[in-house]
């Protein structure tokens, strides 16, 4: 999700001009492994790179945030994703309040869409929510508790500070954009703080879920989303502590075209996932094991010689002939000339699907798998998994989108690869 | 310089053919004995009159697989793979043998065990060494043709479903006819098209060849020596491999409706055996029936069929057991199941009983030219192999 957040967040804009790469989570598949040069693999960026992984806390976020603003006074360009998948225990309420997000923000100092006017940092800490190494879910202290003598005072404090700081009222604000981890929370405390109604940006929860590290970074990705120049923003972060950051969105806003927008994935959302898939996916249950022999990792030398065609879709184009092809190949499929290839990235180009199949024999976390073959405007193909796709809807010659998925856990290394989903407008 | 062929250069002089089945008090020994004894009968010869093997077999390795079941005394036996053309890969590489003049008399002898494994089907392999390409089998990659062949030829869902139904149909009513299949019973049109789905939009269970053990093998040496052994040998006409580039899956332009390194290769091949017509000049052909789409698309590929009209012929009773052209009258890979390493060398022990007048219920009047096709792979990379015997020089 970050991977695609990250994408979608550069735009059009050069991957080598990317100084760093910061990954925020509270849901690392890893200990041990940094996701964010994974981010910055899929990204193409340069090896060149300050690269680094913020968990530990739902304020993660703004903690990559307030990192990569301090380096674009520097000069430095940043992309900060933050990407969450926390489990609620099995028929339970955080089960049913918890979400699966992601959003991406490139800080820098040129040509800006909001400039950061001040910020205020408290650390205490108070785990009122946590999740042990060893544990597979959240586990919380009692609401009540939590919320009057951490969530609110934490907040009040955090606001009030970074409002002295900028001598700024809350009516100045076109929008406050809160965390808590129930909505009722976010709009009582932000009341109190003297925010009126129309300036509290929602939660969304009780459509997308509470996404966790990426709650308040998709609520700040739909102020932008709609934010006109001059307009003031209150960013406020929670866990172990506050982080508060004043934002004020230059003229540059106007030019600001988000694609796609969090309400394109909204209205784009499926509501058929069946709660025994879901718990299979969660790795919440023990499903019989099909059949079929046990999926073996990547051995690492052939995964690591294949780094670009992996992570940021590179295949090769002729130079004698201009055929494109994927994978990258040393002798030219078409005119069969023997190196003269160069790198050509197949990410970002129009595809559509040639033929496909709906594979109820092969293993996998999503069976049945769709399997289509993918041709690319102006030349090459692939074969990959179709997904978030009905199986009625699947049609020779639609167009499709790539998309950097999960392809298997084997031996403790999650394998991602590219898959393709049908294009809608912005996705 | 292309392949010139060995036209009537060497004969087959005698075959061996296990019963194919879920052999499963059967092992890997009792596989090669069964074939290698009738063999040896059928011939006259004794296991120490054959100067070299070459034993064809997907998952077992090295030559001393065979030669520790035979005893053979420090004699050559070379193991080939060429996926499912490894039968026929085997058998050509025998002829080659015997024709260099390096050999008196060899044989080609193909055995595999696929029912040890404890699950159905075979393993995938994977496209990408890392591991990154979608996991995939051959029923997967093949119900691949059905939208295209349909998309391109206008051909209604419906009628698809029939064609492919009329294949399996087909296969395994000739297959009941045959004590040596796997399976031997007809099994009606309605039941076959209400076999569980496996790919959609379709490919079903019925739609795919069985899995089973077994072990065909071929005596082989020159055509001058043949005699010697026996008055009617079975010639052979011509022995041909091609292996694709895999540019169809690289490049655009492929579309799915054929497996190109059989329509390739299939004109060339005609040519060296001196065939015209296939449809007139051959009386069984034995193609590659490893799902009922593919046979459907082979048709064509093998210029047995028009393009586009593979499904008509299909419906219309063209290639059954009494048809214009009887194909896979032994009940094909559907019928007997597909142990890779023996299925090149089964499809030619059907032309040696139909022209020795040994095929049964399953007899042709007089037929003279047979034809064996494997494909190893998917239809857009495959290796592809065609093999033509004769009753008669010339």
């Amino acid at each position: 999700m970050a991977v695609a957040a990250s994408l979608a967040g550069l735009n059009q804009k050069n991957p080598n001009d990317l100084d760093a790469v910061f990954f925020a989570t509270t849901t690392s598949p890893y200990t041990e492994k940094q996701g964010a040069t994974n981010i910055a693999a899929a990204l193409d960026a340069r090896r060149d790179i300050r690269t680094c992984d913020f968990t530990d806390s739902l304020r993660a976020n703004s903690s990559a945030m307030l990192a990569a603003l301090d380096a674009a006074e520097q000069g430095k360009q940043t992309l900060v994703a933050i990407g969450d998948t926390r489990l609620g225990g099995a028929d339970g309420a955080n089960e049913s309040a918890f979400g699966d997000g992601a959003a991406a923000f490139v800080f820098g100092n040129e040509n800006v869409i909001a400039n950061k006017l001040a910020a205020y940092s408290m650390a205490v800490d108070f785990n009122d929510t946590w999740q042990s190494k060893n544990d597979n879910i959240v586990r919380n202290w009692d609401v009540r508790y939590a919320t009057t003598i951490g969530y609110e005072k934490f907040v009040k404090e955090a606001v009030k500070k970074v409002l002295e700081k900028t001598g700024l009222a809350p009516a100045d604000f076109t929008k406050i954009i809160l965390y808590a981890h129930e909505e009722r929370h976010q709009t009582a405390t932000a009341a109190k703080l003297g925010f009126k109604p129309e300036q509290i940006q929602k939660a969304i929860y009780s459509i997308i879920g509470n996404t966790g590290c990426a709650a308040a970074p998709l609520m700040l990705a739909c102020a932008l989303e709609e934010a006109k120049p001059g307009n003031k923003l209150l960013y406020v972060s929670y866990g172990e502590g506050c982080d508060a950051i004043v934002f004020e969105a230059t003229d540059a806003i106007g030019a600001f075209k988000a694609n796609p927008t969090v309400k394109e994935y909204i209205e784009t959302k499926s509501s058929d996932l069946v709660y025994g898939k879901y718990l299979k996916w969660k790795g919440m249950m023990e499903f019989e094991p099909q059949k079929r022999p046990e999926q073996e990792r990547c051995a690492l030398p052939d995964y690591f010689r294949n780094y670009k065609k992996n992570n940021a879709l590179y295949g090769s184009i002729c130079t004698k002939c201009g055929t494109p092809q994927f994978p990258p190949q040393r002798v030219c499929a078409k005119c069969h000339s023997m190196d003269t290839m160069d790198e050509y990235r197949f990410y970002g180009r129009k595809a559509w699907i040639k033929t496909f199949t709906v594979d109820g024999l092969s293993i996998s976390l999503d069976s049945p798998n769709y399997l289509a073959v993918v041709e690319f405007e102006g030349g090459g193909k692939m074969m990959t998994y179709l997904v978030d796709c009905k199986k009625e809807d699947i049609k020779v010659n639609m167009n499709v989108v790539l998309t950097y998925r999960k392809l298997y856990e084997a031996n403790g290394v999650h394998t991602y690869f590219w898959k393709v989903a049908p294009k809608h407008n912005g996705r | 310089m292309a392949n010139l062929g060995i036209k009537d250069k060497v004969s087959v002089i005698g075959m061996g053919c296990t019963k194919f089945g879920e052999r499963f008090d059967t092992s890997r020994e009792d596989l090669v004995l069964e074939a290698v004894k009738e063999a040896l009968t059928d011939s006259g010869l004794e296991l120490k009159d054959i100067d070299a093997f070459w034993f064809s077999s997907y998952y077992e390795s090295a030559g001393i697989t065979l030669s520790t079941i035979l005893k053979t005394d420090y004699k050559p036996v070379t193991r080939v793979e060429n996926n499912c053309c490894s039968g026929a890969e085997a058998f050509r590489n025998a002829c080659y043998g015997v024709a260099s003049g390096a050999y008196g008399v060899v044989m080609a002898i193909g055995m595999e065990k696929m029912k040890d494994f404890g699950y159905s089907g075979n393993p995938f392999p994977n496209l990408y060494r890392d591991n990154t390409a979608p996991a995939y089998g051959g029923p997967a990659g093949f119900a691949m043709l059905v939208p295209a062949y349909c998309e391109k030829y206008g051909v209604a869902f419906n009628n698809m479903r029939d064609a492919m139904a009329h294949v399996a149909y087909k296969n395994h009513a000739n297959g009941a006819l045959n004590p040596k299949a796997l399976y031997q019973k007809e099994v009606s049109l309605e039941s076959i098209k209400a076999s569980p789905m496996l790919c959609e939009p379709y490919l079903s269970v019925m739609d795919c060849s069985g899995v089973s053990d077994g072990c065909a093998c071929a005596i082989i040496t020159r055509s001058e020596d043949a005699k010697k052994y026996r008055p009617d040998p079975m010639y052979v006409k011509c022995v041909d491999l091609v292996a694709g580039p895999g540019t169809s899956e690289l490049c655009q332009g492929y579309d799915y409706t054929s497996i190109k390194e059989t329509a390739v290769m299939a004109p060339d091949s005609y040519r060296r055996a001196g065939i015209k017509d296939p449809v007139k000049d051959l009386d069984l052909v034995e193609l590659h029936d490893c799902f009922s789409i593919t046979e459907i698309c082979l048709y064509e590929d093998l210029l047995l069929s028009e393009r586009g009209h593979g499904w008509r012929d299909s419906i219309d009773g063209t290639f059954i057991r009494t048809g214009k052209l009887p194909v896979n009258i032994d009940g094909g890979l559907k019928s007997f199941g597909h142990p890779i390493g023996a299925s090149g060398i089964r499809m030619l022990y059907e032309s040696w009983l139909q022209f020795h007048e040994r095929a049964g219920m399953r007899q042709l009047d007089n037929p003279k030219l047979g034809l064996a096709h494997n494909l190893g792979g998917f239809p857009w990379l495959c290796v592809s192999s065609i093999t033509i015997v004769g009753k008669e020089l010339g």
